[in-house]
């Protein structure tokens, strides 16, 4: 399994596995994509670059959704696949563009996000996400590598 | 947790708590409250600087850091601000417009005037949207707020009147605001939203103070409109953002919470004065944003029924926030007090004489606009003298969530949702069907059971209760 949403009363929770903290990411992100739009009925008809730094690993997975969340809202554009291509130890001093976060250490996380444009036509919003939270919010690694997320809808 | 009075329920002060919790609610409200809004309302009631209690309305529920449902001051010399207690979205509120139509003027027309709405409110994501701002209009709109949509001929003059803080925080500073937020709110200005926004034909079923109800101008048997949004991505962006700035600011100034989701600054440190300016930013950015849908709907009205809105008298009867924080004078053991009240999911009801009121409400008080859940009644209630000194003059926002979204869309359809809903002769229009099972009338606690708690514990009296005829749904 590579995600399953979660109970909660009054806001949206999802459970995200991977054998990898690759996997993890990229699975949390689908996740959060799936939950506005139905991923099925996205096409990867294109390509976005989608790169954080932060301080630790946890960090770094709550940086990325809001990324994606912020991707999502101001090109209104959405995803149905991701790929990790980098997530390594950062190396200082780190700027691309003023797009990262200036933190001197830390963690550096590059994902190839696939996806298309919002069309109304063909995809049902099913809820728009007002921000990620850090309600709950866990990332640990079991047999297997999970993320907890708490959305605002 | 003992009962003080009738509909008063007290958590005695223990442990760090500075003040004692307060739950306002019946018997079957207070026993359905869950275990977590409890935790969390006793969280809040540690944070530095509150006065008399951390308080829960009786639609409480858990939420981010705070419970939604929640009121909060803090002494706005030595107290915190904490974004935690005002909620993602920032100036969510209500707007009650009136009108002269009855139901016989809309008959065989619902339908059509849904869709008309439909078409001209965009919902947000993905929608083509009427208008797109441009970044120097955005600058304008978090200075002026509904001023500046009624300069670009978004409504009339007399809306300002009828909004709270006449649709403008004064503290707003534009250069607290990150590129983020405002590359989010460029694109949302003038839309609805998803989840529980919504844009309601109401008929007034029935008033219960007729003197201020005339005030209001609110007629049994007329219908009136309810719009319910708030700030959109530009005021998720800013609390987020701010987020993070009190996370290290707690580091910086040693305060110790019990849930960081309650990261916190004081007031008058840097951190807490900058978030301020900008969440006022984001205040005055929904305010503009409802003004804008209110125009569109006249515009709906006047096509489809092919008369002026002038004609038809859809006249703003009030706009309230219930998401935010304000400072305020209130009486704290006997002295005037200046507090900063924070109000998430909590609805402002100052009563007669508050400076506050507007013009037309002072001997009255300002209407207080509680919203149910998608087909059920919605209230108008006035604050009362004893909610002033209990609750800072708040009352609740709504009926609170009680089943889960994932539970609801399990128990039924979308479909079904509307087709139950189109029995009751209430029209529904969404562009998710998964939204109308979400949204379901089950979902969510009995607003009328939220009023009576009110009413009994003499926090509010109840004015008018109005149920729908239509809904747009984001």
């Amino acid at each position: 399994m590579q995600f399953e949403y979660l109970e909660h009363t009054a806001d949206l929770k999802f459970r995200a596995f991977g054998e990898t903290k690759k996997e993890l990411i990229e699975n949390s992100g689908k996740a959060l994509c799936n939950a506005i739009i139905d991923s099925g009925s996205v096409e990867e008809k294109g390509k976005g670059i989608i790169a954080v730094q932060a301080e630790n690993f946890e960090q770094v997975l709550f940086d990325f959704l809001k990324e994606v969340l912020f991707q999502i809202d101001t090109q209104e554009i959405i995803f149905s696949e991701f790929k990790v291509t980098e997530l390594k130890e950062a190396e200082p001093p780190f700027s691309e563009k003023g797009r990262l976060p200036k933190t001197k250490k830390g963690i550096f996380l590059k994902v190839e996000a696939s996806g298309e444009k919002i069309n109304l036509d063909k995809h049902e919003v099913k809820t728009e996400i007002k921000a990620i939270t850090k309600h709950d919010f866990k990332v640990e690694k079991k047999e297997k590598w999970i993320a907890e997320v708490l959305v605002d809808v | 947790m003992k009962q003080i009075s009738k509909g008063i329920w007290e958590i005695p002060k223990q442990g760090k708590m500075l003040v004692p919790g307060r739950v306002y609610g019946t018997k079957k409200i207070v026993e359905e409250i869950e275990d977590n809004a409890i935790t969390q309302l006793t969280n809040v009631a540690e944070l530095p600087g509150i006065q008399k209690y951390s308080i829960a309305m009786p639609d409480a529920h858990q939420g981010y850091g705070m419970i939604i449902g929640g009121v909060a001051a803090f002494d706005a010399e030595n107290g915190i601000i904490t974004p935690g207690s005002i909620g993602f979205d920032v100036n969510c509120g209500i707007r009650l417009v009136k009108t002269n139509l009855t139901e016989k003027d809309v008959k065989g027309k619902e339908k059509e005037i849904l869709n008309e709405l439909f078409n001209q409110v965009p919902a947000g994501l993905g929608s083509k949207g009427q208008f797109r701002a441009n970044k120097e209009q955005l600058q304008e709109v978090m200075l002026k707020g509904s001023a500046w949509a009624i300069e670009n001929g978004f409504g009339w003059k007399e809306d300002l009147e009828k909004t709270e803080e006449n649709g403008k925080m004064q503290e707003a500073d534009p250069k607290n605001v990150s590129e983020k937020a405002i590359q989010r709110g460029l694109l949302q200005l003038g839309s609805l939203g998803s989840g529980n926004h919504f844009l309601e034909i109401q008929k007034i079923e029935e008033i219960f103070d007729e003197k201020t109800a005339k005030e209001f101008g609110l007629q049994k048997g007329k219908l009136c409109l309810m719009i319910h949004c708030g700030s959109r991505g530009f005021g998720h962006q800013i609390a987020s953002d701010y987020l993070d700035t009190m996370e290290k600011a707690m580091k910086k100034y040693g305060i110790k919470v019990s849930d960081k989701q309650l990261a916190c600054a004081p007031i008058n440190s840097e951190e807490g004065k900058k978030y301020f300016s900008a969440m006022a930013c984001a205040v005055n950015y929904a305010f503009a944003n409802r003004q804008m849908i209110l125009h569109w709907t006249r515009k709906s009205f006047e096509k489809v029924l092919g008369k002026t809105a002038e004609e038809m008298q859809l006249h703003l009867v009030y706009d309230v926030a219930h998401n935010i924080a304000k400072f305020e004078e209130h009486e704290i053991d006997g002295k005037k007090m200046k507090v900063l009240v924070h109000r998430k999911g909590a609805t402002r009801a100052f009563p007669a004489g508050k400076k506050e009121n507007p013009l037309s409400y002072m001997k009255t008080g300002h209407p207080a606009l509680i919203p149910g859940s998608m087909g059920t009644a919605s209230w108008v209630v006035v604050g009362t003298e004893k909610g002033l000194e209990e609750t800072f003059g708040s009352v609740a926002h709504g009926a609170g969530r009680v089943m889960s979204r994932s539970k609801a869309i399990k128990t039924k359809r979308g479909e079904q949702v509307q087709k139950e809903l189109e029995l009751q002769g209430k029209f529904v229009k969404s562009r998710s069907p998964k939204t109308l099972a979400e949204e379901m009338p089950e979902a969510y606690k009995d607003v009328d059971e939220v009023i009576k708690s009110l009413e009994i514990s003499g926090i509010a009296k109840k004015v008018a209760r109005m149920i729908p005829i239509g809904v747009v749904k984001g």
